[in-house]
């Protein structure tokens, strides 16, 4: 509107104009209304001549006010009715005041010629005013139809600039939204090229765990037959080596039995045998020791002297221990030299009955 | 060899498992193996005889005395060693460098000494070695210096040290012998008291006299010795310094004055007097020259010898009608018989441990020297001729020296105390008599 206004400023004031123009003239014609005597309905005619907005709406809103103004005047005219008789009511109180009532009359109607006069003019003057006002409803409707072209074109305008601005938004919108499309788009050929690929390597991840998986179903599925096939002839085997056993085993029994005896024979001959090559032996090496046993003099009988004897398999002497000599000095070197010269000692007839360790008493007597 | 033992062991562990089962299937057995204790053998009787020993002839100038014979002789007269001939050596070794001990093992000797000697000076210088030919260790070795005219003495030192090494007592050749000579006929007779080495060498006279000489006897420092002289033709008692010859009279009692012995502390002489009308023992302190009678039984009573406690004697008294071995502890002691089952005993002399008896006895063969124990009296003959007389005991009571007739004359023989050979010393005129050991040189 207010663009409008500083649009068009003549119009505006124009319309102002008019306006006040109007407003002038009611109250004027309000306010110069004789005083009839007869409240008919003249005065209430008068109202209707009024000034046509230039505008509708403008004239609308005059014409509301002086309906308004109208039925103020019935109302005020009713009250002057009622002050009539209030006042004929007081004429009788104001007879003084009659002549001046008179006088006054007088004057009035002086003044009623010369508001006939002047309403005469008034009436040349509304004329003019009702010509001023066609003119002016002419150049209100023109300027009616001015305001109205310029407001159109205003609103073309606004329009369309609404419209470019719209086109603009819309251009703008579009292109965000080919922008959009195009993102979205080629996201979405993205999540789709992803997708497939995924899917691509799902399946194929698919495909070779399952390619895996049945390879390993039939690798267990080979091992099982294997390790059944394995088991039986294992199975098999065990059975025929069980019974195999078994008959050796009775067969081992059997000959165990035998060679028990025949052990306990030969054990029986072994350790006769070892019994007279021990006893064989141990008479060698004492003959040897005592042949090599220079007894000092002065031995005497009680003493004693035992030695513990180390040999190596060949009867080499290693090692001789004194473990108890109650003789003097040299008669217990004389035990320790006679086994020192007795060695070698002699061997025994079967390696069997062998001992590393001798032992010796050597007594003088 | 290597790894044989352990097989051995084996065999042992499966003989004896054998051996048990053998048993356990049997049911009884009389003998079975124990599973660790040694098969033991008792070994007895053997050889008795002197420990073979190779004293091999040092390396030594020639001026010198054989001191590998010396050693030798030595070792032998002890009656523990019997050294081996020296054609039976099959080396001549004077250090173990030289020493090729197994051809030693393959010989008899169980012992070998060898040494060197050198001369420097008027000195010698002798080294020498004791080896164990069995275990090829050596035992002993030591280096002795002393002047030439010691060789001997040397000798001597070196046998010592070898019989102590090998007996684990002391030895007793740097020791020396008293005894009396007779030489000469009935009407020129000359008597001469002499010292000489234990082996009868280096004889020197410390007395000489147309009378006779009689029982010698040491004092315990080895200085002195007491002696019996008929010189004036009646008997005394004499004591005499064996480094200046000076001597003194101890006793000069009408009739008998015989048969000194020096106590062992040196204090004291036993001896026999018959002053009293008979002759019994008397003991003289040397320091008061105080006599006290000891016995007074009526009978002979002679020949005292001390015990090594100074205070008892054992002695010859025939108050049973025939000679026979008492002792006394102490001139008021009872008179204890020692000797029985014989005709005859006398002339006793105490071990110089005090747990022996050297004396005389006498059976229908003659005179011998016989050793008795005191202990429990069992006695055994040391000598083997039959007219043998006065024993005498080396300090270390390992040998007796006695007299013994030889020929129309007498020698001196030494025989190991504990039996065996006796040696006889060298002696080629006259007669020896009444030999008496001297004690240690120290």
């Amino acid at each position: 509107m207010w663009r409008m206004l500083t649009r068009m400023p003549g119009a505006v004031m124009l319309a102002v104009v008019l306006h006040l123009a109007l407003v002038l003239a009611i109250v004027f014609s309000e306010l110069w209304k004789p005083e009839t005597v007869k409240p008919s309905g003249e005065a209430a005619e008068l109202p209707t001549i009024e000034a046509e907005s230039v505008s509708s709406e403008a004239i609308d809103q005059q014409a509301e006010r002086m309906r308004e103004a109208r039925e103020a005047r019935e109302r005020e005219r009713a009250e002057a009715e009622k002050a009539a008789e209030e006042a004929a009511a007081a004429r009788r109180a104001e007879e003084a005041r009659a002549k001046q009532l008179a006088e006054l009359r007088e004057q009035r109607e002086r003044e009623a010629a010369e508001e006939a006069e002047r309403i005469e003019e008034l009436r040349k003057q509304q004329q003019e005013v009702e010509a001023a006002r066609e003119q002016a409803r002419r150049e209100a409707e023109q300027a009616r139809k001015e305001a109205e072209a310029a407001r159109k074109e205003a609103e073309e305008a606004a329009e369309r600039r609404a419209a470019e601005e719209k086109a603009r938004q819309e251009a703008a919108e579009q292109a965000r939204k080919e922008a959009e499309e195009k993102a979205r788009r080629e996201a979405e050929a993205q999540a789709r090229k992803e997708a497939e690929e995924k899917a691509r390597r799902e399946a194929e991840e698919q495909a070779r765990k399952e390619a895996e998986e049945k390879a390993r179903r039939e690798a267990e599925e080979q091992a099982r037959k294997e390790a059944e096939e394995k088991a039986r002839r294992e199975a098999e085997k065990k059975a025929r080596r069980e019974a195999e056993e078994k008959a050796a085993r009775e067969q081992a029994e059997r000959e165990a039995r035998e060679q028990a005896l025949r052990d306990q024979l030969a054990a029986e001959q072994q350790a006769r045998a070892e019994r007279d090559a021990l006893s064989k032996w141990a008479a060698a090496i004492q003959s040897k020791v005592r042949d090599n046993w220079q007894r000092p003099r002065g031995a005497q009988i009680g003493w004693t002297c035992t030695v513990t004897v180390r040999q190596d398999p060949d009867g080499r002497v290693r090692n001789v221990t004194v473990e108890r000599c109650d003789g003097d000095r040299l008669f217990e070197r004389s035990v320790v030299q006679a086994i020192e010269a007795a060695s070698p000692l002699p061997k025994p007839e079967l390696d069997s009955i062998f001992q590393e360790e001798l032992r010796f008493n050597f007594k003088p007597e | 060899m290597t790894g044989q033992p352990g097989v051995t062991h084996m065999t042992v562990l499966a003989l004896f498992h054998r051996l048990l089962a053998a048993t356990l299937l049997a049911g009884a057995l009389a003998f079975v193996l124990p599973a660790q204790a040694a098969l033991e053998i008792d070994i007895s009787g053997g050889t008795e005889s002197g420990v073979p020993i190779a004293v091999v002839p040092f390396e030594q100038p020639g001026a010198v005395d054989d001191l590998a014979r010396i050693i030798g002789d030595d070792l032998a007269r002890s009656g523990l060693f019997a050294p081996i001939a020296r054609d039976a050596m099959p080396g001549r070794p004077a250090s173990p460098d030289q020493l090729r001990i197994d051809d030693w093992r393959a010989g008899k000797a169980r012992y070998l000494v060898m040494g060197q000697v050198e001369s420097d000076g008027d000195k010698l210088r002798t080294r020498f070695y004791l080896i164990d030919v069995s275990s090829g260790e050596r035992l002993t070795g030591s280096q002795i210096t002393a002047t030439a005219s010691a060789d001997r003495s040397v000798a001597h030192r070196i046998s010592d040290i070898v019989y102590e090494e090998l007996t684990g007592e002391r030895g007793a050749f740097s020791t020396r012998l008293a005894y009396v000579t007779e030489r000469g006929t009935p009407k020129d007779r000359t008597y001469t008291l002499q010292i000489a080495d234990s082996d009868g060498a280096n004889p020197r006279t410390v007395l000489q006299s147309p009378y006779p000489i009689m029982s010698p006897s040491w004092s315990p420092d080895g200085g002195q010795l007491a002696y019996v002289s008929f010189e004036g033709n009646r008997s005394a008692i004499w004591v005499q310094n064996l480094s200046t010859g000076e001597r003194y009279q101890l006793t000069d009692y009408s009739g008998i004055n015989g048969a000194p012995a020096w106590s062992p502390r040196g204090d004291k002489i036993a001896v026999t007097l018959s002053k009293g009308g008979n002759p019994d023992i008397y003991v003289i302190d040397l320091d008061t020259r105080r006599t006290t009678q000891w016995t007074r039984s009526g009978a002979i009573e002679t020949e005292p010898s001390w015990y090594p406690d100074n205070r008892t004697l054992a002695f010859t008294s025939d108050r049973f009608g025939q000679p026979q071995v008492f002792r006394k502890a102490g001139p008021d002691d009872r008179a204890r018989r020692l000797t029985f089952d014989v005709p005859y005993a006398a002339g006793p002399r105490v071990s110089p441990d005090g747990e022996r008896l050297a004396l005389v006895v006498r059976d229908d063969r003659g005179f011998f020297v016989a050793e008795q124990s005191l202990d429990d009296g069992e006695r055994t003959l040391l000598s083997r001729g039959g007219g043998e007389e006065r024993p005498s005991y080396a300090p270390n009571g390992a040998m007796v020296v006695y007299a013994a007739q030889s020929g129309s004359g007498s020698v001196l023989k030494i025989s190991p105390a504990i039996g065996g050979e006796p040696q006889t010393l060298s002696y080629d005129r006259g007669k020896v008599r009444d030999p008496v050991w001297g004690p240690f040189n120290d």
